[in-house]
C-alpha cells in the first residue's frame, strides 16, 4: 500500500506511453472482430474486382454504337436536303446530338463510370477500387459512383452486405466503446489535476476518483484493507494494470477471480475480500446509487434486457453484508426490475459486454450501451454486495461527464481538418470538403463528390505511391471518424438521455 | 403504467396531468398547456414519432425544392454550348468539304462527334444528367432526397447543387437524424413487443396441449422464450420478397435488381443506381399513390430491421453466452486432464527414481 503522496512526478513521464498503451489496450480488446473484419474486407475486393472487371467493354461500345448511329442519321440529313439551308440543317442535326446525347447519359447511367474508349484501358474495377468498394459497401456510407452491374456482382452485394453491416457495425461500436471508455479516463485524469490532492479518510469521494481508484484495486482480494484509507491512483502492482477501465475484459476478469460456481449457482461469486470496509464505502455509495437511480429511471430505450428474476433472492442474500449498501441496491436494482418485462428469467452472470448493445436506439448501434451492463450487472444473481460495489464503482467512470461541448467540438475539429486535407487534394472547395466529410461520415454518402483522384483510369502500374497514400489515408480517415463518432455517441448518450428526461421533467411530460 | 390519481380531484375528465390533485379549477390556460403537453408526449410516443418524421420529411422536400428549384443551371448552359459549337463544326465541315466525298465528310464528323462525346461524358462527370433542376427536383424527387438524408441512406440520384442546398442539407441531417434514431428506436420497440406475444401466443398455443397431455392439470410454465432469429429473417425475407415484386411490376425492374434496391436501402447503404421515383416522375399517372407507398415501405423497413435487431440480440446473447460456456468447461475439462496427467507422470517419476534408490 503506497503512501497518499501523489505520485505525480512518477505519472507524468509515463502518461504518454499509457495513453498510447491505453489506445492500444483498446484496439486489442476487439482484436478478433477487427481482424475478421480485415479479412472480409480484402476478400470481398478480391471477389469484386473479378466479378465486375470484365462487362466494362461492352458498355463502351453501347456509346461507340450510338455515336455511329448519330453519324449514320447526321449523312442521311446532309444527303436528304438538296441545298443546304444552314438553318434547317442545323436544327436536324442538333435533335441528332440532343437524342446523341441522351444516349450518352443513359448509358453512363448504366455504367456510372463510363469512359470514351480513347482515355481508359482500365475500369474502375482495380483492387484498390474493388477496396474502396467494400469499405464504402460495410460502413453503409455508399457513394454510388462505383456500382455493380453484372448480375452476379449484384448477387454478390446482396450477400456481402447483409454479413458485412452488422459485423462492421458491431466493430466500429466496439470499438466506439472502448474509445469512450478511454477519453473518460483521460478526462478524469485531467479533470483531477484541477482537484486538490486530499485524500479523505472518511470515505467521501471527491470526485469519482477515489471509487476509480477503488475499482482498480479491486481485483487483489488479499489487500482488503486497503479501503480504510483510500491509496493513491499510483499503485502500480501488476494487479491494478488488468482492472484498469478501458479494459474491455474487466468485468469478466472480476468475475473469474471468485470461485467458479455451476451456472446456476449464484451465491459462489461473493468476494469476501473486497468487503471489509463497507462502512466507509458506504457514503460514497449512497451518492453513487442515488445519481445512478436517476439516471436509470430515466432510461427511455429500454428493449427487452434480460434480468434474473431473483431480486427478492438477492436481498436475502446481500442483508447480513451490510444493510445500508444492499438496501439500496436492492431498492434500485429492485426498480429497475419492475422495468423490465417479468417472465425474462435468465441465468446471465457473465455481463460481458454482447456483441449487440441493443438497448439504445441506433439505425444499427453506433452507440455502445454501457447502460445494458448496469443493468445487467446490477441484476446478476449472484452479486454480493462485492461484486455490486464493483459495478458501482466502475459505474463511477461511465458517470463522468464529458461536457456536450468538447465531444462536439471534437467531431467538428475533425471534420474541419478533413475538409482542410481533401479540399487541397481534390481542388474541392472548403465548403464542399466539409460538405463531403460530414456526409461521408454520417454515411450518408451521396456520391457527388467522391475523392477519386487517386483512382484515375490510368493503368494501375502507373499509379504512383502518392496516390495510394492517398486512397489509404482517405480510408483511414473515414473508419476513424466513424469510430469516432460511435465514440461520442457512447459518451454523449448518457448526457443526453438524462438532460431529455430533465427536460421531459421539467415540462412536466415525464411519468416521474 | 399509468399512476391512480385521486378521482375526487378529477374535474375535467379526460384532460388531467400527472398532478391533477393540485387542480381544482377549470383554468383555461392550464388546459391548453395541459393539452399542449399531451400534444408533445404524444408526439414522442410511437405513433407521434411517426407521424413527426413523416411531417419532417414533406417540410425538408418542401424546403429542398424550394432552395434548389432556382438554382442557375450551369451545366445546362454549358451543354448547350457545346452543342452549338458541335452543330457549328459541323456545318463548316459539310460546307467546306465535298458533300459527294462521304468517306471524307465521316471521317471528319466522326472526329467531332468524338470530341463531343468526350465533353458530354466528363460533364456528365461532375454531376450532369440531362435534365433541369426544375425537372430534377419533382416533389416526390425531393421526397426521396429528404428521406434519404435523414435515414442515412444517401441515394444520391439527385444532390443538391447549390450552397444553400449544402448547408441546409448539413443542417437537415444534424435534426433530422436524431428524429430518425427516435423513431428507430420506438418503431423497434413496439415491433418487437407485438411479435413476441404474437410468438409467444402461438407456440403456447401449441404448447398448451403438450402440457395438457404430461400432467393433468395446466400449469402456467414460465419459461423464458426468446423469438429466435429465424423467426426475424422469415420476416425481414417477406418484406424484401414484398418489396421485390412491388418494385419488379412498378419501375419494371427485374426481380434481381428489385432485391438488390431492397437489400440496398435495408443496410442504409444506398448506391442511387435504381431509385423508386425516377420512373415514377415520368408517368404522372398514379404516381403519388406509389409514392406514398415507397415512402411507407422504406420507413416501414428501417422499422422491421430495428424490431429484427431487437428481438435478435437476446437470442445472439443467449447463444454467445452459451458458446463461452461451453468453451469455457471444455478449456476447465482439458486443463483438468493435463494436470491429472502432469501429476501422475511425475508422481510415476518419483516412485521409479524412489526405487531406483
Amino acid at each position: 500500500m503506497s503512501s497518499e503522496v501523489s505520485l505525480e512526478g512518477h505519472e507524468r513521464p509515463g502518461f504518454i506511453r499509457r495513453a498510447a498503451s491505453g489506445c492500444a489496450r483498446a484496439a486489442f480488446s476487439q482484436i478478433g472482430l477487427v481482424i475478421l473484419v480485415v479479412i472480409y474486407v480484402l476478400l470481398g475486393a478480391v471477389l469484386f474486382e473479378y466479378l465486375e472487371s470484365g462487362p466494362e467493354v461492352q458498355k463502351r461500345s453501347a456509346i461507340q454504337r450510338s455515336r455511329e448511329e448519330c453519324l449514320k442519321e447526321l449523312w442521311a440529313i446532309t444527303e436528304r436536303l438538296n441545298v443546304l439551308y444552314e438553318r434547317n440543317w442545323t436544327r436536324l442535326v442538333h435533335e441528332q446530338l440532343r437524342k446523341f446525347e441522351s444516349s450518352i447519359v443513359a448509358a453512363a447511367r448504366q455504367s456510372p463510370d463510363a469512359q470514351p474508349p480513347e482515355l481508359a484501358m482500365d475500369s474502375k474495377w482495380t483492387f484498390s477500387g474493388a477496396l474502396i468498394y467494400c469499405i464504402t459497401l460495410i460502413t453503409t456510407i455508399g457513394y454510388g459512383n462505383v456500382s455493380p452491374r453484372t448480375a452476379a456482382g449484384r448477387a454478390a452485394t446482396v450477400a456481402y452486405a447483409a454479413a458485412g453491416v452488422p459485423l462492421t457495425l458491431a466493430c466500429l461500436a466496439g470499438l466506439g466503446a472502448s474509445l469512450a471508455r478511454l477519453a473518460r479516463l483521460a478526462w478524469l485524469r485531467a479533470t483531477k489535476r484541477k482537484v486538490p490532492n486530499t485524500w479523505r479518510k472518511d470515505g467521501e469521494p471527491e470526485n469519482y476518483l477515489q471509487l476509480h481508484e477503488q475499482q482498480r484495486l479491486l481485483p487483489q482480494p488479499a489487500e482488503h484493507n486497503q479501503y480504510t484509507s483510500f491509496p493513491p491512483r499510483t499503485h502500480r502492482s501488476p494487479g491494478t494494470v488488468k482492472a484498469r477501465a478501458g479494459d474491455r475484459g474487466q468485468y469478466s476478469q472480476v468475475f473469474e477471480r471468485a470461485p467458479a460456481s455451476p451456472r446456476s449457482a449464484t451465491l459462489g461469486r461473493v468476494k469476501r475480500s473486497a468487503l471489509a470496509d463497507e462502512p466507509h464505502t458506504s457514503s460514497a455509495l449512497q451518492t453513487q446509487t442515488l445519481d445512478r437511480k436517476k439516471t436509470m429511471g430515466s432510461t427511455k430505450c429500454l428493449a427487452t434486457v434480460h434480468g434474473p428474476g431473483r431480486g427478492r433472492g438477492r436481498n436475502t442474500v446481500q442483508r447480513p453484508r451490510g444493510a445500508v449498501i444492499e438496501q439500496l441496491i436492492a431498492e434500485e436494482c429492485g426498480e429497475l426490475q419492475m422495468n423490465r418485462s417479468q417472465d425474462d428469467l435468465d441465468d446471465s452472470e457473465d455481463p460481458e459486454e454482447s456483441i449487440c448493445p441493443h438497448d439504445t436506439p441506433s439505425r444499427v448501434p453506433l452507440i455502445w450501451n454501457e447502460e445494458s451492463h448496469k443493468m445487467k450487472s446490477c441484476t446478476v444473481p449472484s452479486s454480493s454486495a462485492s461484486t455490486s460495489v464493483q459495478h458501482h464503482i466502475h459505474h463511477g467512470i461511465e458517470h463522468c461527464h464529458i461536457p456536450v461541448g468538447i465531444v462536439l467540438f471534437l467531431l467538428l475539429a475533425y471534420i474541419c481538418v478533413g475538409a482542410a486535407i481533401f479540399s487541397a487534394w481534390e481542388n474541392w472547395s472548403f465548403l464542399d470538403a466539409a460538405y463531403f466529410c460530414f456526409i461521408a461520415l454520417a454515411t450518408i454518402g451521396f456520391g457527388d463528390f467522391v475523392p477519386t483522384s487517386f483512382l484515375t483510369s490510368k493503368q494501375s502500374t502507373e499509379n504512383s505511391k502518392s496516390e495510394y497514400v492517398q486512397m489509404i489515408a482517405c480510408c483511414a480517415y473515414l473508419v476513424f471518424g466513424l469510430i469516432l463518432i460511435a465514440m461520442s455517441f457512447s459518451l454523449l448518450q448518457d448526457e443526453v438521455v438524462t438532460r431529455c428526461s430533465q427536460l421531459a421533467n421539467s415540462l412536466g411530460l415525464s411519468r416521474q | 403504467m399509468e399512476r391512480q390519481h385521486p378521482t375526487s380531484a378529477s374535474f375535467h375528465g379526460s384532460m388531467r396531468s400527472r398532478d391533477s390533485s393540485s387542480t381544482i379549477g377549470s383554468d383555461p390556460r392550464e388546459k391548453i398547456k395541459d393539452c399542449f403537453r399531451k400534444f408533445i408526449a404524444f408526439m414522442f410516443t410511437q405513433v407521434g414519432v411517426g407521424a413527426l418524421v413523416v411531417c419532417y420529411a414533406i417540410l425538408g422536400a418542401a424546403g429542398f425544392m424550394h432552395i434548389e428549384k432556382d438554382s442557375p443551371d450551369e451545366q445546362l448552359e454549358e451543354v448547350r454550348r457545346l452543342r452549338q459549337n458541335c452543330a457549328e463544326s459541323l456545318w463548316n465541315i459539310t460546307v467546306n468539304v465535298n458533300v459527294f466525298n462521304e468517306t471524307a465528310w465521316v471521317l471528319k464528323v466522326n472526329e467531332v462527334l468524338r470530341v463531343f462525346q468526350n465533353n458530354i461524358t466528363s460533364a456528365i462527370h461532375t454531376g450532369y444528367n440531362g435534365l433541369s433542376a426544375e425537372d430534377t427536383w419533382s416533389f416526390p424527387a425531393a421526397l426521396m432526397y429528404s428521406l434519404s438524408v435523414f435515414t442515412m441512406i444517401g441515394y444520391g440520384n439527385v444532390v443538391p447543387k447549390t450552397v444553400w442546398g449544402k448547408v441546409s442539407t448539413i443542417a437537415y441531417a444534424c435534426f433530422g437524424i436524431p428524429i430518425y434514431v427516435l423513431y428507430f428506436c420506438n418503431m423497434g420497440k413496439v415491433l418487437a413487443k407485438t411479435f413476441k406475444w404474437l410468438y409467444i401466443t402461438a407456440h403456447e398455443c401449441s404448447r398448451r396441449d403438450d402440457t395438457l397431455f404430461e400432467d393433468g392439470e395446466m400449469q402456467p410454465v414460465k419459461r423464458k422464450i426468446t423469438v429466435p432469429s429465424t423467426a426475424c429473417l422469415w420476416v425481414i425475407s417477406f418484406y424484401i420478397l414484398t418489396g421485390t415484386i412491388m418494385f419488379g411490376a412498378w419501375e419494371k425492374w427485374n426481380y434481381l435488381d428489385s432485391t438488390y434496391f431492397c437489400v440496398i436501402s435495408l443496410c442504409k447503404i444506398g448506391f442511387g443506381d435504381f431509385v423508386p421515383g425516377a420512373n415514377i416522375a415520368d408517368s404522372a399517372g398514379g404516381s403519388h399513390l406509389k409514392l406514398v407507398i415507397n415512402f411507407i415501405y422504406v420507413l416501414l423497413g428501417m422499422g422491421l430491421v430495428a424490431m429484427c435487431y431487437n428481438l435478435m440480440c437476446e437470442d445472439v446473447r443467449v447463444k454467445v453466452r452459451e458458446l463461452r460456456e461451453d468453451l469455457k468447461n471444455c478449456l476447465d475439462d482439458i486443463t483438468l486432464k493435463i494436470t491429472v496427467c502432469m501429476n501422475d507422470t511425475k508422481y510415476y517419476h518419483q516412485k521409479q527414481s524412489r526405487n531406483l534408490k
